[in-house]
């Protein structure tokens, strides 16, 4: 036999844990994935690898990544090797991925997409986790669709096959998926880093937020053909590129790679703000050609780039979810074409936001030290005025307000005030509550 | 931070098509066995695989179109048929019927030529299953030089099932013409589905672009041909 089967039993060589094999879930090119339950009746995910001549490196790398804790919660991280009493070879537990995670490209072709706040929501989770594991100077090396899930209705994301996670050091393993490798990967000129991981991130992210890849535009496309005389192999193509002579679809100075006219990248395109495309734009201009840190996108740019992105979406009086543009005044609706009404926004120390349901004051708006998940604020609704909002105290301090007008008042924690032009006082910091 | 219930832009991503075309085995012999029911069992079950294939990537739109072959070869499928959408018509073997390979090959070189092909679509996929040996041997080989002075012949990725002791590997190595891709056999009816899900997995992992051809072969088509010899790797020589 080259698997277990189900009904048989593997046991942790750590802590000779038995697992019981449940069913088989998938096949991939490494091995088989069966889902499993201990004693306890957890599940668990175990994966077995096909006999290969690798084998004996991938015994190594698990047990390299075992005696690791998983970095941030997104990752399903290699918990324990399994043996099995009769069959030779090995294989792995890792936590069992729940089934609200499925593919991003899943998720991108259906006809209904999830809000902005949850495309946001699930980039700034992707930075996080990624973030961790680089602070500690591991890198991934296998970014793609097949390895990133989400989970469309929470933003929640779970990142699996983790084996192929190394020091950069470790010139080991594979170098990716092909549409997700850094060009000097392709080339060859690199191996795997957490440079390379950047571009990779970058490519996922700009499939999350504009449904298509960065560099495929006018210009690939017009080399696809079939005709005789004509035709180039698939490798050569991309070697040139994904590689040799990458071109971003959307480069400031360099118009022959605009997405082709069907593509939905110039309907997504359009939508964001100016600000957060300048970051796809390094990412996809000196980040493509100058591989470095400095050059490429970190993740903090990124976390910091999306927290920006989502205090600037707001509610267009057609109904449209859209972006607020301090760069364009006067930015039509994707939806409706008209040029939106005023929204209130707000100016803290951190920049300025617009405020629409949904949207969360944090510390970072009012002391910038990137502590985005204390909530100071929130804004929801107003419960009996249409189309107008309150902000919800959530703190625990009383803010000090002075509307527009109006007396000086105070709102307690908890409690809500109906947003109108004002100045608000957190403590010692001021802020403005204007309408456009 | 979900709050803002508000209309959002509608889904979709662009894609390259991938043409996928069966040939299939419809001659008397198919009748052996229930070989020919068993193939339309195995069709049916690879059609979920490749849904799910397609569902997960972003590259490709799988269209399937499928040729039969007997004492001449026809369209069973002609117009593409989008993967999710897939309804296969069982297939029944032809009394007595010969085994016109080669008219089968001609069809698709003619369905994959420059004038009729899609320029943007990935390289086609020729799966061809068989238990027998061409009956019309000039014809393979003319279907062959067709083949292979296309673009997209030449590139496609092509893969071939044989069904039983009967069939003849080297015709059908022949048409794989790659030293690294073998004939995936079925020995007996059971197998058939096994093979053919080997052969879809192989398609998957090979339509990715810049994906080694060998390494593929290695990771899933060698382990499917060779299962048997694996299976008694335990044993002490």
């Amino acid at each position: 036999m080259l698997y277990p089967s189900v009904g048989d039993e593997v046991k942790m060589r750590r802590t000779d844990t038995v697992i019981k094999i449940e069913s088989r879930v998938a096949e991939g090119g490494q091995g088989v994935v069966f889902r499993g339950v201990d004693s306890g009746g957890h599940d668990l995910a175990v994966k077995w690898y096909r006999k290969n001549k690798y084998l004996e490196r991938q015994y190594n790398q698990i047990e390299y990544l075992t005696s690791y804790s998983r970095p941030h919660p997104s990752f399903a991280w290699p918990i324990d090797i399994v043996n099995h009493p009769t069959i030779v070879g090995f294989g792995y537990t890792m936590e069992w991925v729940e089934a609200r995670f499925v593919s991003l490209v899943e998720v991108l072709k259906k006809k209904v997409q999830p809000n902005f706040r949850t495309l946001i929501l699930i980039g700034i989770e992707l930075n996080e986790a990624f973030s961790a594991l680089h602070s500690r100077g591991l890198c991934y090396r296998d970014i793609n669709f097949g390895n990133l899930l989400v989970d469309p209705y929470r933003g929640d994301v779970s990142i699996v096959d983790n084996d192929n996670i190394g020091s950069e050091s470790s010139r080991q393993g594979i170098k990716g998926t092909l549409r997700f490798m850094a060009p000097e990967l392709i080339v060859g000129s690199s191996a795997p880093s957490i440079v390379t991981d950047l571009y990779s991130l970058a490519v996922f992210l700009f499939y999350l937020f504009m449904h298509g890849h960065p560099l495929e535009g006018q210009k690939v496309n017009a080399s696809y053909t079939w005709d005789k005389g004509q035709e180039q192999s698939e490798t050569v193509k991309v070697t040139h590129f994904f590689g040799r002579d990458p071109l971003f679809v959307y480069d400031p100075s360099d118009a022959s790679n605009r997405p082709e006219y069907d593509s939905p990248v110039l309907r997504w395109w359009d939508i964001y703000p100016e600000f957060f495309k300048g970051v796809f734009v390094k990412a996809f201009t000196t980040g493509l050609k100058e591989p470095s840190l400095m050059k490429r996108v970190t993740e903090t740019q990124w976390r910091s780039a999306l927290y920006q992105l989502n205090d600037q979406l707001f509610s267009c009086s057609c109904g449209a979810a859209v972006f607020k543009d301090f760069d364009i005044p006067n930015k039509r609706c994707w939806n409706c074409s008209g040029t939106s009404l005023s929204v209130p926004i707000m100016e803290v120390p951190s920049g300025t936001c617009v405020l629409s349901p949904g949207f969360k004051l944090t510390r970072h708006h009012l002391f910038k030290d990137f502590d985005y998940k204390d909530s100071i604020g929130s804004v929801e609704p107003h419960p009996n005025i249409t189309g107008e909002l309150v902000f919800r105290n959530t703190s625990n301090i009383s803010w000090i307000i002075e509307p527009v007008g109006e007396g000086v008042k105070e709102v307690k924690p908890g409690q809500r005030m109906q947003v109108r032009p004002m100045k608000i006082h957190f403590d010692k910091i001021a802020t403005t509550i204007l309408n456009t | 931070m979900n709050d803002l219930n508000s209309l959002m832009p509608g889904g979709g991503i662009s894609r390259r098509s991938l043409h996928f075309f069966i040939l299939a085995d419809c001659s008397g012999s198919m009748k052996v066995d229930g070989r020919i029911q068993s193939l339309n069992y195995a069709i049916a079950s690879i059609a979920p695989t490749l849904i799910n294939w397609e569902k997960e990537q972003e590259q490709a739109q799988i269209f399937v179109r499928a040729i039969a072959f007997a004492d001449q070869a026809w369209w069973h499928i002609e117009s593409p048929q989008p993967i999710e959408l897939l309804n296969w018509v069982p297939l029944t073997h032809v009394e007595k019927g010969l085994t016109s390979m080669g008219a089968a090959i001609r069809m698709v070189a003619d369905a994959i030529s420059p004038e009729k092909f899609e320029p943007r679509s990935l390289r086609p996929v020729i799966l061809l299953i068989t238990d027998g040996k061409p009956t019309d041997v000039e014809e393979f080989e003319i279907g062959l030089r067709e083949l292979f002075s296309l673009p997209a012949g030449k590139a496609a990725i092509r893969l071939a099932v044989a069904i039983g002791q009967g069939a003849n590997v080297s015709y059908l190595n022949r048409f794989i013409n790659d030293p690294d891709i073998p004939v995936l056999i079925a020995e007996n009816v059971d197998q058939i589905a096994v093979k053919l899900t080997a052969a879809t997995l192989a398609i998957s992992k090979m339509s990715s672009i810049g994906s080694d051809r060998k390494q593929v072969t290695e990771q899933i088509i060698l382990p499917a041909v060779n299962s048997f010899i694996q299976a008694d790797d335990d044993t002490i020589v």
